[in-house]
């Protein structure tokens, strides 16, 4: 089976660059705008590679607390630690706006 | 006297690191396997991992038979390590490596560094494999050349096994009403599907959506079908899409059914991959075969898979990807000529296609046996 040639792409490509140098031209996007977006991600996965620290934290605590409180206890621990996780992501996730 | 030909084996059994609903290896895994029991061999498959959904369809690799008369033989589907490679060594069965590639290491180390280790390992395991496997199939040639310098021989490149008439079926009606419904308010739709992953680089997807939402269309919608791999990453996602003020705008609904993936493909106007490294990418080429064109980043796989009918980019900044995709969607003939093309690339990788290499690679190498 041949391939089917399409010249459309590499025009596409050609007018993309123009259009892209044009918009650096008008100050429309810049380099810095571009670095401002790789500043931005870079702090949201900052925080994102931090929650994990959080909850494996929690983690370990929950494994602990399986050897030391009493089976009947362990519903009100669960939801005491509920209550203590969720207002601290949501706080995490308001900052990073 | 002449040689006497072994007898064709009876069994040829699937080995697989993990398997898993809604995804392209586990179904490809599958989809051979009624290839192999079509072709008359008892052929079961054994995992490590079974994903829910799996069970009773998969058995756990403790369970391989190990027969040692040539009657079995092992195809091993291999996209990461794990201990299902020590098994396949071990196997006193001819051996088959049906290879999706590895992620390289580097690429997933700072989100999920027990993956990275994987890939690790599974790279390190290909090399104890090469002298011991007799035939391997690559989904491309990307993968096949990999595969060579590794030390295989009798490499073969078979594309990616793909269920018959999946993407010819109508869009999930619900999912489409809605999909189309944010669409009514104008704007165009972006669409990227796969693993929410690092080297899948969905965060550069989301840059240059936020340029293309500035410069060019304030009311386009992006949306990132796909599984997510770890929490880290997705939640990374999110709170850039928070800080970028577009968590309205920006979508990631996680794995759907094929009715809804169907709807996402109806809708969209741009399929864009910005990928860092893929063995193949079936969903470019679902995207083309449903008429969306295709804006993608030329790394690993990818130009080989886009071929001529998609818009490849050396560079990602987010400017350049935007234009792109503006000129796409505003430049009608190209637009068309690029639907027309991608339709006609997307032939070369029907399910038939794809079938009648599997079959012929097996028998080939059932002959050479």
């Amino acid at each position: 089976m041949s391939e089917e040639p399409a010249p459309f792409a590499s025009s596409v490509v050609a007018a993309a660059r123009s259009d892209a140098e044009r918009l650096a031209a008008d100050g429309r996007w810049t380099q810095e705008d571009s670095d401002g977006l790789d500043r931005i991600f870079e702090r949201a996965a900052t925080r994102a590679l931090r929650t994990p620290r959080l909850s494996e934290r929690s983690l370990a605590l929950r494994r602990v607390a399986r050897l030391v409180v009493p089976r009947p206890a362990r519903p009100y621990l669960r939801r005491a630690l509920a209550f203590v996780e969720r207002p601290l992501g949501a706080v995490a996730a308001r900052r990073d706006r | 006297m002449g040689v006497v030909p072994r007898a064709r084996p009876t069994r040829l059994d699937q080995v697989i690191p993990s398997i898993i609903e809604h995804d392209a290896v586990s179904n490809h895994t599958f989809i051979a396997q009624r290839l192999l029991r079509e072709m008359g061999f008892v052929s079961e498959i054994y995992a490590s991992t079974i994903g829910p959904g799996c069970a009773g369809r998969v058995h756990p690799v403790a369970e391989l038979p190990f027969l040692a008369d040539n009657s079995q033989w092992i195809l091993y589907q291999c996209s990461i390590g794990g201990a299902t490679a020590d098994v396949v060594a071990r196997h006193p069965g001819r051996k088959l490596l049906d290879y999706h590639n590895i992620t390289p290491a580097p690429l997933v180390e700072r989100w999920l560094p027990p993956l990275a280790e994987e890939s690790r390992l599974g790279r390190r395991q290909l090399q104890m494999l090469a002298p011991l496997v007799s035939w391997v199939m690559a989904d491309s040639a990307y993968n096949a050349a990999e595969l060579v310098d590794t030390g295989f021989t009798n490499v073969m490149v078979v594309p990616v096994l793909t269920e018959g008439g999946t993407f010819e079926q109508a869009p999930d009606p619900i999912a489409l009403a809605r999909l189309a419904s944010a669409g009514a308010r104008g704007g165009a739709d972006w669409l990227f599907v796969g693993q929410i992953a690092p080297h899948k680089a969905d965060h550069d997807v989301m840059k240059a959506f936020a340029c293309y939402r500035r410069v060019y269309d304030a009311g386009a919608r992006l949306h990132l079908v796909g599984r997510e791999m770890g929490s880290t990453y997705i939640d990374a996602l999110r709170r850039f899409a928070a800080a970028l003020d577009l968590e309205d705008a920006i979508s990631l609904p996680g794995s759907v059914a094929v009715g809804t993936l169907v709807a996402y493909y109806e809708i969209a106007d741009v399929f864009v991959c910005l990928s860092e490294h893929e063995g193949f990418c079936a969903p470019i080429i679902e995207a083309m075969s449903r008429g969306v064109p295709v804006v993608a980043y030329a790394a690993a796989a990818v130009p080989e898979t886009v071929g001529e009918a998609g818009v490849l980019l050396s560079d990602k900044s987010p400017a350049l990807v935007a234009s792109a995709v503006r000129q796409l969607l505003t430049d009608a003939p190209a637009r068309a000529g690029l639907v027309a093309a991608g339709r006609s690339r997307a032939a070369h990788f029907t399910p038939e296609v794809a079938a009648v290499a599997f079959r012929r690679t097996i028998e080939t190498a059932l002959a050479a046996s």
